[in-house]
């Protein structure tokens, strides 16, 4: 059973890493591209904590040993290097075009939590009251997030915005940075937080592109 | 012990970012894989200001390893 980890794009060298249950790092020549493997024992997958941090620190030391890299989701098993050049053949837009569009990229992770969101709703002394005030709450924070996200975006590549979440985040979303870029990167969010002291910003990677891979679509 | 359990509150978000990102995103082949974790969120409540970097992932590397 083969465990793909990543494709990349002119692979210098393998890094000083063992892969998912220990199993050393191959590599195999797929649609132009390379994939980094390991083989493991036929056995059903383990999503264990051990495995999902093998796999991710695999691709993150993957990041310094290629012009490009292409992360690759958890899970994704083969009989052999024929399946996964099939496999691989599917993909539109194909392994080399994506490679070739996050080359010299890294992605920066950016989590905005307002501790205020989870407290009780504002008080009105009606539902109409009620109503409106939340509405304007509601925009006073849209405009909160966009104050950061804008200038974040225009200094990335692309981003990939996520829903708002549980336990008061207000704003998730990944940036497409390159390289020599992030240092001025994450003084923009260092900026923001400092001026928005109420807020919890966390700012991380940098790390393999892993939400811009793109989606896989089926070749018609 | 698990790796979450022994280690300090910047390598857990990492450890948590990291676990999101395999998990979820990164290019899917065979379009059937359905995995989830519980949802990442929680863990920033209380937090200030955090900047992850590569430095973490190799103290994580070590816990991990170790």
């Amino acid at each position: 059973m083969i465990h793909l980890y990543a494709f990349a794009k002119n692979l210098r060298s393998l890094p000083v890493e063992r892969g998912v249950e220990g199993s050393p790092l191959e590599v195999c020549e797929v649609e132009g591209a390379t994939a980094v493997v390991s083989r493991l024992q036929a056995t059903p997958l383990q999503t264990t904590h051990e495995a999902l941090i093998r796999h991710g620190l695999v691709v993150e030391a993957l990041l310094d040993h290629a012009d490009s890299l292409l992360p690759v989701r958890f899970g994704e098993r083969f009989d052999d290097e024929d399946g996964i050049a099939a496999a691989a053949r599917r993909l539109r837009p194909d392994v080399r075009s994506r490679l070739d569009s996050l080359e010299g990229c890294v992605e920066v992770g950016v989590r905005v939590v307002d501790p205020r969101r989870e407290e009780p709703a504002v008080r009105a002394p009606d539902g109409t009251g009620y109503m409106h005030a939340e509405l304007e709450l509601s925009r006073a924070r849209d405009r909160m997030v966009r104050a950061l996200h804008a200038p974040l975006d225009e200094n990335a590549s692309a981003s990939a915005v996520g829903a708002p979440g549980a336990g008061g985040v207000v704003h998730t979303a990944s940036y497409l940075v390159r390289r020599e870029a992030v240092p001025a990167f994450t003084r923009l969010v260092d900026g923001y937080a400092a001026t928005h002291p109420q807020l919890t910003v966390v700012c991380t990677g940098p790390w393999a592109p892993y939400s811009f891979a793109g989606e896989a679509e089926a070749a018609a | 012990m698990s790796v979450a359990e022994r280690t300090p509150l910047q390598e857990q978000v990492t450890l948590l970012e990291l676990v999101d990102r395999v998990l979820n995103k990164g290019v899917v082949l065979s379009g059937d894989i359905t995995l989830s974790v519980a949802d990442v969120d929680l863990v920033y409540v209380g937090l200030r200001v955090l900047l992850s970097s590569v430095g973490t992932l190799d103290r994580l590397r070590n816990e991990v390893t170790a």
